[in-house]
């Protein structure tokens, strides 16, 4: 998984905003997920249609942190999207 | 459940049970036939059955009413030949295989709560070979309709910003939602298309889907999708809760965010998909208005009943798969009760014991006994 990559919503997932968390259901599986703030934040660009790359840039922006650490977070977060079908990264 | 003013709606509508009966009619050997009774309600059916000659039927119901399923049979002399269950019939055994399957538990559309689920297991473990499953087929149907009360009632009211209030908040939910509704044939604006077919000789899935393009015949304001069934019981044996029928079942209104004008020869395509997850449907409805004059899509709409119930932050937390939970004091007088309830406790010494231990919650061991009889009724053998 590169910064490049494009990552889309597949169609058979569905998210809702909750206070400052969300909740996606996975209507292949039929299972519920849940993510917290920051979580909210990324999806919700997801979801925007942002690129990996545009999305670190927003969070960097939003929150006082390393570059680096801020990647590895995201990473890490979209990584574990792709592995339960969550997102499709291309 | 239902209460007793809706199955004696669902006897009242004779289309309906006419039409059982004559399947059942159709499908019973006079006796020979054992016939199974899924969801027996007040066990009108049942008792049908027997009076055309069934050997034996066994009646499955988890709810009280099965007791007024008995006393029917009681009061016609058929108690000797109904065996009933109050259970879940997906947690059952029965001693023999059944020759008829009969059921009504579709609501206003068939995917609904555990109906497949049942018929799956029941034909499976207990139909004989070459056995009959009353209904054996459904099509579900939808048109775009002209419904503006059903929208004014639901919807508007947190669009409106009455009492100088944003209430926007509750108008996705309230936008997301489907109901049991009435609709006229007048009301509909679109031809009317099938979109999914059902066989339960060989239903395997819980899930159904499909789609389809219904073309507006009449020009109007359109307000959501009225879809509904046609159920087929038995060879030429059947009917139709379609607009116009005025069964007892009703149709199902699946609002729009809000209403369309329709121009004649416009496409109204729809994707439907009702995905059972843990205990009922989660619908989805995809719906694009193509305009005629263009052949292109001027309105997209993508809604779920995912999207229509209230969820609250402190809700989620507790079903979080990463919180540990603790026992609230409510909690705690359960899980007295139920420990209570793996010894040789009655109901009511129980009762006491918890009056006792929680004077600040019960006045009396009375009032504790409400409590203990609602979890001995659960979970007792």
């Amino acid at each position: 998984m590169k910064l490049s990559d494009r990552i889309t919503v597949p169609g058979n997932v569905m998210a809702r905003q909750v206070g400052e968390q969300t909740v996606i259901l996975d209507l292949a599986s039929g299972i519920y997920f849940g993510l917290d703030a920051v979580g909210t934040r990324i999806w919700s660009l997801i979801e925007e249609g942002r690129s990996l790359e545009e999305i670190c840039a927003a969070l960097a922006d939003a929150y006082d942190a390393p570059r680096d650490e801020i990647e590895r977070d995201l990473l890490d977060l979209v990584g574990n999207l792709a592995g339960k079908k969550l997102v499709d990264l291309r | 459940m239902y209460d007793i003013d809706e199955h004696g709606e669902m006897i009242r509508d004779s289309v309906r049970t006419d039409a059982y009966r004559d399947a059942l009619r159709a499908s019973i050997v006079p006796g020979r036939s054992v016939v199974l009774d899924l969801g027996c309600g007040t066990g009108i059916l049942a008792a049908i059955a027997c009076r055309l000659g069934a050997r034996r039927v066994y009646a499955v119901e988890p709810d009280d009413v099965i007791q007024v399923a008995r006393d029917i049979a009681h009061a016609n002399g058929l108690a000797d030949r109904i065996e009933f269950h109050q259970a879940l019939s997906t947690e059952i055994d029965l001693p023999e295989r059944a020759d008829v399957i009969v059921s009504d538990l579709h609501g206003a559309l068939p995917p609904f709560t555990t109906h497949f689920k049942s018929i799956i297991d029941a034909r499976e473990r207990v139909l004989a070979p070459g056995g009959a499953v009353i209904p054996r087929s459904e099509s579900l149907w939808l048109a775009a309709a002209h419904a503006p009360e059903l929208h004014r009632a639901v919807v508007d009211p947190w669009q409106q910003g009455r009492y100088d209030l944003d209430l926007r908040p509750a108008a996705s939910l309230a936008a997301n939602r489907r109901a049991k509704a009435t609709v006229r044939a007048e009301q509909l604006l679109t031809t009317a298309v099938r979109w999914a077919d059902l066989d339960y000789t060989t239903l395997e899935q819980l899930d159904c889907s499909g789609g389809a393009v219904a073309t507006v015949e009449r020009a109007g304001s359109a307000h959501g999708l009225c879809m509904w069934f046609e159920s087929v019981l038995a060879d030429g044996i059947g009917f139709s809760n379609a607009p116009g029928a005025d069964l007892v079942y009703g149709m199902m209104f699946f609002r729009w965010p809000r209403p369309v004008e329709l121009q004649a020869g416009d496409g109204v395509s729809v994707e439907v998909r009702a995905r059972f997850v843990e205990k009922d449907y989660v619908w989805t409805w995809n719906t694009r208005i193509i305009a005629a004059a263009t052949g292109k899509p001027r309105e997209s709409f993508r809604q779920s009943s995912f999207f229509a119930s209230p969820m609250s932050v402190e809700g989620l937390r507790r079903r979080a798969a990463g919180f540990t939970p603790a026992l609230s004091e409510d909690g705690d007088i359960d899980r007295m009760i139920l420990q209570a309830m793996a010894g040789n406790a009655s109901v009511g010494e129980i009762a006491r014991d918890v009056a006792a231990r929680y004077p600040r919650r019960f006045a009396g061991w009375q009032e504790a006994m409400v409590r203990v009889a609602d979890l001995s009724a659960r979970y007792s053998r």
